[in-house]
């Protein structure tokens, strides 16, 4: 198997993000109610950091991998491009996922520092997976079109 | 006018219809009015210009959706070749044109329109 053969599980974090971040969240709401107690609010802001860790670490796992399509050269289209299916399943996965934990922490109604340190971590994530996507799907085009035999098979749009 | 697109595309636009943010029959219509006329302006065409030789269109899927269809262009000499390569929503189409990385444009030699046509 290529040594582009991905497992999702594997290059990214792997317990429900969105399930922590929705528990997190809820309590910062709760806790601005009750104009919070500050060790509790410590220990929020370090789980929150966490968070914000993981963000950062999945998507320097993230940044690397679209270093490496970027200057992918496919040579075997058939092979190439089954490669790079894959990696764009998982990847157009991975983003859904993170569009969804964008969303949900958006819409809770609270203006915190630590809302606007999670945005922008996972922000910067799935920027950088859409833009992965981006680049498999030049690359599969441009496969297409450097090999003379294979370019017939392009479809009409 | 020769408008073709990728597997990887119809895989992307398939994906889109499956989440009914566009219809099979909204994406024909589109790309049916971009065949006529490229620059239609009810389907909100946009130049992305990377490099002097190779431009990306944008255009959105009617009736004002907010799905956008990124195609790739080049100028020939006797004929331009269109080459639909990317579907997607526009928070992801605004994240790719922001991208300064993003300004290599699909490279379509001349040499290959004729089998393009084929």
């Amino acid at each position: 198997m290529n040594a582009l053969h991905l497992n999702q599980q594997q290059i990214f974090p792997t317990f429900d993000i969105e399930t922590a971040l929705n528990s997190v969240i809820d309590t910062i709401a709760s806790y601005k109610e009750d104009y919070l107690l500050k060790k509790k609010i410590k220990n929020l802001q370090n789980t929150v950091m966490q968070l914000t860790a993981s963000a950062h670490e999945a998507n320097a796992k993230a940044q690397t991998i679209r270093d490496f399509i970027e200057l992918y050269e496919i040579h075997n289209i058939d092979e190439d491009l089954e490669l790079l299916n894959v990696v764009d399943d998982e990847v157009s996965q991975l983003k859904d996922e993170v569009e969804n934990i964008i969303d949900t922490v958006d819409i809770k109604s609270i203006d915190n520092i630590f809302k606007t340190t999670l945005l922008d971590a996972y922000e910067e994530l799935y920027s950088t997976l859409v833009n992965i996507e981006f680049s498999i799907s030049q690359k599969t085009a441009q496969a297409y079109l450097d090999s003379k035999s294979d370019s017939k098979l392009l479809q009409e749009a | 006018m020769i408008v073709k697109a990728t597997p990887n595309f119809f895989k992307k636009r398939d994906r889109l219809v499956a989440k009914k943010l566009i219809t099979l029959e909204q994406y024909q219509k589109t790309i049916d009015i971009f065949k006529e006329d490229p620059k239609n302006k009810d389907i909100r065409p946009h130049k992305i210009s990377c490099k002097k030789a190779y431009t990306i269109i944008s255009i959105t899927v009617l009736p004002q959706t907010q799905v956008r269809i990124l195609i790739s262009v080049k100028e020939c000499e006797d004929e331009t070749i269109y080459i639909a390569s990317w579907i997607g929503k526009h928070r992801e189409y605004e994240r790719i044109i922001k991208d300064k990385r993003n300004c290599k444009s699909l490279f379509v030699g001349c040499d290959d329109l004729e089998l393009l046509s084929n």
